[in-house]
């Protein structure tokens, strides 16, 4: 492996998988500040609807003439926000991201198995998200179907402006989008599979790497289903096909030519990869802070095989419950109560696994540092957020909250609290790795509270918006009356939700100033045990001169007999006795 | 802790032996989102079909001898990759071109199933079937195509010398690798072919 020289091939065009990972996190990140834009926007809109904002009519005069949204480009900024945070944001920083970076360093390998297709990946990922950016700017606006692109909206052209060409732009930006995370994940997969240092057996591997590994299986495996939609969704658009479109369809006064489809087919499609697709995302958050608690407490993990078995079980349900996202599509009742049962039986790894990282904290001796506290807020909010869970996954519950603010409330607490959560946990615990330099703590804690309290506060209200009746996806609640007093709160709640984007301010500031002027790390500064521990930080490219040599699991704290509390994985058992 | 750590002599990463088996597990990976997207098309053809507007049409003559130029492709492959094997390098440089002709022919012959229907006035919008009639031969001859693309750049690799090399892969591997990827590809053929002939 020989070091590339110039700065193209070393910083730009590099197939090393620590760079890449490195770009896939600052471009996930720069993508999450555009869909944090949207959500303040959203807020704006759903605070005051009636207040001009008229600097923003300015800048954007045909969304908001006089600075007041309208109805189509309300749901073309909803639709973006959702795909840019799923899509651009975690599915980037967290899953491409730390995948890249940490799965070859964490298993002892020197890079992933197809550097080249990595690099691919990470290129046309780049182009994926500026075409899906582009799309702001086409006639008529951006997709304005939501991120889950239900037809009629997405299928016919002449539904709301966005369903012309923003819709199209959607489409191609995801087909990039679906290309490169399949290289990605293939990737990933086939590293962990094949690159594992000796003495790494899957059992001595890190929660982190079996995160990835379940959740590169799953995505591997459910995105092309969405590839198949997609697919009939562009013969849909363009040829006159039905396979989405029902007969007697009424948009502007004409009958559409389409007859016999089912939008419903669409929405099975979807939600097949949609479902398995959450998991990808929530997955390595959860592996993440299971691998930082035990740092911090200075003692095992409670229960890692469990947690292992939870993990698999986790990944093999999810990709059957599709359907507790349509329950009141009419489908049988014996079919929902299939996928009612289904559903709750996830609860029971999950529970499995949230009680052995609240039993990992217990009793150790913790080190409230800033990867820290971000991974105790990562079992705070997928505790409470899981409950709302409990809830929507029971047809009969789900029938009364489905489509209201209670399911926004619990999907942004899981898939936008866990995975953000447990991302800056990531980012916090593994910049002094990827840059040599440790963040500063004050601003890593401070960025924790002011992101923290808002946050819980904004998601765990909208649960109860929901129980009141408030619907998602409407533009104002102005003209409801039985809406009068849910819709007073959303004023409060929308400089809540500002808050939360003023907070990522103390982040941002951060990583800048850690950069350049943070505490130099050294190769371990956390004393943790894992192989990316064992090479200099930034690690050099090719990670190990040597092959390491893995002799133990990746948890030894607090081991008898040894005058330091860590044991990293490569020590011998004449230095320390073995414990698994 | 210094001390802890393992010294071994200098590390090139994996060897031969270990890339061969990666590259294998890459493709059978890859093969297996194929069938994933075949899936998902083959259950939204089970859920269309209970549509009152689904009135089958009839599969143009032409595939069946396409059907059979196929087989005769995959054959040929397969006797280059027995021939690669066996380090007889230019009887394997037959049979990949074989199968590379054939291939193409193939592609001719589904053109002309296309034209076929179409003479019929079966279009793309005519009959649930014939929109996924024509959706999934092209995305089939799609697949097919890439599957070309992976023969024609083994084709230089048959050689004594190995060729130019791909992540230090033998032209034995590279040979059987793309002779799975063609026999996958015709295999699909065949149950589109038995699907939308029976179902």
């Amino acid at each position: 492996m020989d070091e590339p020289r110039g700065f193209l091939r070393r910083y730009v065009f590099s197939t090393d998988h620590k760079v890449i990972g490195i770009q896939y996190i600052l471009t996930g990140l720069v993508m999450g500040l555009f869909g944090a834009g949207l959500a303040v926007l959203i807020r704006l809109q759903l605070g005051w609807p009636e207040v001009p904002k008229t600097l923003l009519g300015v800048w954007l005069p045909n969304g908001m003439p006089g600075g007041i949204m309208t109805p189509e480009f309300y749901l073309a900024v909803v639709t973006m926000h959702g795909t840019i945070m799923v899509f651009f944001f975690i599915s980037y920083v967290l899953v491409s991201g730390f995948g890249n970076y940490l799965v070859p360093l964490q298993i002892g390998a020197k890079d992933m198995a197809f550097p080249l297709l990595n690099m691919l990946s990470f290129w046309v990922a780049l182009l994926s998200a500026v075409v899906m950016l582009l799309s702001f700017l086409v006639e008529g606006g951006a997709a304005a179907a939501g991120w889950t692109a239900y037809p009629p909206l997405s299928a016919v052209a002449s539904a709301v402006p966005g369903s012309a060409l923003g819709q199209s732009v959607w489409l191609l930006s995801m087909a990039l989008f679906i290309a490169s995370f399949t290289m990605s994940g293939l990737n990933i997969v086939a590293t962990v599979f094949s690159l594992r240092a000796p003495g790494m057996s899957m059992m001595r591997l890190p929660l982190t790497v079996w995160s990835y590994f379940i959740a590169s299986i799953l995505g591997v495996l459910a995105f092309p289903p969405l590839t198949a939609a997609a697919i009939m969704l562009l013969f849909d658009r363009h040829l006159g096909t039905s396979f989405f479109l029902p007969a007697g369809l009424v948009i502007g006064g004409t009958v559409l030519p389409h007859q016999g489809g089912s939008p419903l087919l669409w929405q099975h499609l979807f939600w097949f990869l949609g479902h398995p697709e959450v998991y990808v995302l929530i997955l390595p958050a959860l592996g993440i802070a299971a691998d930082i608690l035990p740092v911090f407490t200075r003692k095992p993990p409670f229960g890692y095989r469990w947690s292992v078995y939870s993990l698999i079980a986790v990944g093999a349900l999810s990709m059957v419950v599709w359907g507790h996202h349509m329950f009141v599509s009419g489908m049988s009742p014996f079919t929902g109560e299939y996928f009612s049962l289904a559903t709750l039986t996830i609860t029971v790894p999950m529970a499995i696994y949230g009680v052995n990282m609240l039993g990992s904290v217990w009793g150790g001796a913790v080190r409230l540092t800033s990867p820290m506290v971000w991974s105790l807020g990562v079992i705070a909010l997928f505790g409470s957020g899981g409950f709302g869970g409990i809830y929507l996954g029971n047809a009969t519950a789900d029938m009364q909250l489905h489509d209201t603010y209670f399911v926004v409330g619990h999907f942004h607490l899981m898939i936008g609290g866990v995975t953000m959560f447990g991302m800056f946990a990531g980012i916090y615990y593994w910049f002094p790795k990827m840059f040599g330099r440790l963040m500063h703590e004050g601003l890593g804690k401070a960025h924790f509270w002011a992101t923290f309290v808002p946050f819980f506060m904004v998601f765990f209200a909208q649960h109860f918006q929901g129980l009141q009746g408030m619907p998602r996806r409407y533009y104002a609640f102005s003209t409801y009356e039985y809406l009068r007093e849910a819709a007073a709160q959303n004023g409060v709640i929308s400089m809540l939700a500002i808050a939360v984007v003023a907070g990522q301010f103390i982040f941002l500031a951060n990583f800048l100033w850690s950069l350049f002027r943070g505490r130099v790390a050294g190769e371990d500064p956390w004393q943790a045990t894992t192989l990316e521990w064992t090479v200099p930080s930034p690690p050099p490219h090719g990670n190990f001169v040597a092959q390491p040599i893995v002799r133990r699991w990746p948890y030894d704290y607090s081991v008898d007999g040894v005058s330091h509390d860590y044991v990293p994985q490569t020590a011998t058992a004449s230095e320390a006795a073995v414990t698994s | 802790m210094t001390t802890l750590r393992a010294t071994t002599t200098t590390w090139t990463g994996p060897g031969r032996i270990e890339r061969e088996q990666l590259v294998q597990f890459g493709v059978w990976m890859f093969l297996a989102t194929v069938v994933m997207l075949f899936a998902a098309f083959t259950s939204a053809y089970i859920v269309r079909r209970a549509g009152t507007d689904w009135r089958s049409i009839a599969m143009p003559s032409v595939l069946w001898l396409n059907t059979i130029v196929l087989g005769a492709s995959s054959l040929a492959a397969e006797v280059g990759r027995r021939a690669a094997e066996r380090s007889r390098w230019s009887a394997a440089r037959k049979g990949f071109i074989g199968a590379v002709l054939l291939g193409v022919v193939f592609l001719g012959g589904q053109l002309a199933g296309w034209r076929a229907l179409a003479e019929l006035g079966v279009f793309v919008p005519t009959s649930p079937q014939a929109s996924f009639f024509y959706m999934l031969t092209g995305v089939h001859a799609v697949h097919l195509m890439a599957g070309l693309v992976v023969l024609l750049v083994t084709l230089p690799a048959l050689r004594a010398a190995g060729g130019p090399t791909l992540g230090a892969v033998s032209p034995g591997v590279r040979a059987r690798l793309a002779a799975t990827f063609w026999h996958f590809f015709g295999a699909l053929w065949v149950y589109l072919f038995v699907l939308f002939a029976w179902f």
